[in-house]
């Protein structure tokens, strides 16, 4: 493999069984002759492509068209139904909203366990916590639980985790659109570091604007497939013109 | 068997981030609620009084067909089993608990099962030790060698534990009346097979049912332990049925849970 690539997915598919209701699901479970109960949803098909070092990637797509299913594949939480990749470093997943914070716990609570689970020591889920808090401006909220976070300064904290562990590969999904425009230039100054930093990016997001200013290439996923990937005021143009013309 | 070890080689790689889910899942379940910590020994104690008291004023019973004092035969029986069956409740919900994780994180989903068995045992070896100490200040039974079959009775309940563990949790996610089920086979094997009666009132080929029973195997065994003096291979039968069963279960359910973690981000 190429020294300078990062991510490469070969062929991956993801199929969802999709049931009309838990009965049908026992029924396929018990069918002495394996009859199938479920309809499949192919969410992706056959999907491939390589990320180099320091690329920002664009994701873009309507709803339901995959990207979440292939964001959540490169971050190992969803499992790919055939195909394989490989995401070499340390990789930073910000997935919807909420992603991996227990509601009970304080900010500072979900901080130190998610920085323990990826293997920090004492003293640097010390510094961690202490940047995050920095870094999130959600001051004593710091100290209550998630639960009564908005989801500004849920995604606030979330983002400020994912970036203060300093990933080689941060994935983004459509995240970034309920920060206030104080936090958003923050976060997109942030963005620019891990860019200049030659760090690997790939960022999921409806609003063209973000993806043509950021990004160095972008992916327009449609159905499952690979629409078209490349340069991208070329690809968002015509992924503009295909929204329009529906 | 290959797939085995591999699990078992990255539970020890991981034992740091074990640990970390261990501490946090014994404060949630423990330390979130105002009285905190006192909680998780002041249910197991007003449940073993209310048996005693029970047993004692009620029945009548004073000691045992051997001769032992009741109180200490009791509650020997009654912890372990305590233990048990709690960790199979819990545990079954593990996964679904544990949603906020999987769903957005990648973690060794292998461990979740097994954190809720460790956070149960801290819980647990506290209570025994306070009993150990209560049988030499208030009873006079003081150690002996056979003590140290209790680490051996501890391993053997862990693996019979994960296994079950990993079985019900995995099965939870999908069918959500496992954890229902459980909840009755959990209040059968407790009147049914004896725990809190001695295994002497079984006549004929009831006894078997004890015999079959591998969680009979356990409490009877803190007894040998502590009380009867009684090594754990004197009885083969026992062994032979416990073992089986218990690598019967280990096996299904780490297949079970194999099989099934890939399809668990996709139903939670």
């Amino acid at each position: 493999m190429d020294r300078d690539i990062v991510i490469s997915v070969k062929n991956i598919s993801k199929t969802y069984r999709l049931y009309h209701s838990k009965r049908d699901f026992i029924m396929e479970l018990i069918h002495p002759f394996r009859k199938k109960f479920h309809q499949d949803y192919l969410a992706l098909k056959e999907i491939s492509f390589s990320v180099k070092k320091g690329e920002v990637i664009g994701i873009i797509g309507g709803n339901g068209s995959g990207k979440s299913t292939l964001l959540k594949i490169l971050a190992s939480v969803v499992t790919p139904t055939k195909g394989e990749f490989e995401c070499k470093g340390n990789v930073a997943a910000l997935l919807e909203l909420g992603g991996g914070f227990n509601k009970e716990l304080t900010g500072v609570q979900n901080i130190q366990f998610l920085a323990a689970l990826k293997g920090y020591s004492k003293n640097e889920i010390k510094r961690i916590t202490h940047e995050v808090i920095d870094f999130s401006e959600i001051g004593s909220y710091a100290y209550q639980p998630v639960k009564k976070y908005s989801s500004g300064m849920f995604m606030r904290l979330a983002f400020s985790l994912s970036v203060v562990i300093n990933p080689d590969i941060l994935i983004l999904d459509e995240i970034l659109s309920v920060g206030d425009m104080a936090f958003n230039k923050k976060s997109f100054n942030k963005i620019q570091e891990f860019k200049n930093a030659n760090k690997t990016i790939l960022l999921c997001s409806h609003s063209l604007n973000t993806i043509k200013n950021f990004c160095s290439r972008v992916i327009w996923i449609n159905k499952g497939n690979i629409q078209d990937d490349g340069d991208p005021e070329t690809v968002t143009d015509n992924y503009a013109s295909y929204m329009n013309s529906k | 068997m290959k797939r085995l070890l591999n699990i078992i080689n990255k539970l020890i790689s991981e034992r740091y981030i074990f640990l970390t889910l261990v501490k946090r899942d014994f404060e949630s379940r423990y330390l979130s609620s105002i009285i905190g910590l006192p909680w998780a020994f002041i249910q197991p104690i007003t449940y073993v009084i209310v048996v005693w008291f029970a047993f004692t004023y009620g029945l009548k019973v004073n000691t045992t067909s051997t001769g032992l004092a009741f109180f200490p035969w009791l509650i020997l029986g009654l912890l372990p089993w305590m233990f048990i069956s709690q960790t199979m409740i819990v545990s079954s919900m593990a996964i679904n608990e544990y949603s906020f994780l999987i769903k957005k994180t990648s973690i060794n989903l292998n461990l979740i099962p097994i954190v809720k068995i460790f956070s149960g045992l801290i819980i647990h070896l506290t209570l025994i030790g306070v009993v150990m100490l209560l049988m030499i200040l208030l009873y006079g039974i003081y150690p002996s060698i056979y003590w140290i079959q209790f680490i051996y009775y501890l391993f053997a309940l862990f693996v019979l534990l994960s296994g079950i563990a990993w079985l019900v949790s995995s099965i939870n996610v999908f069918i959500k009346d496992m954890a229902h089920v459980l909840n009755i086979i959990v209040t059968i094997l407790f009147w049914a097979t004896p725990i809190i009666w001695p295994y002497s009132m079984l006549h004929g080929n009831f006894k078997y049912i004890a015999l079959f029973n591998p969680f009979f195997y356990i409490t009877e065994g803190y007894r040998y332990t502590f009380l009867e003096k009684h090594w754990f291979f004197e009885f083969p039968e026992m062994n032979l049925f416990f073992w089986s069963f218990t690598l019967f279960i280990f096996i299904l359910g780490a297949y079970t849970f194999q099989k099934l973690k890939p399809y668990f981000a996709d139903v939670l």
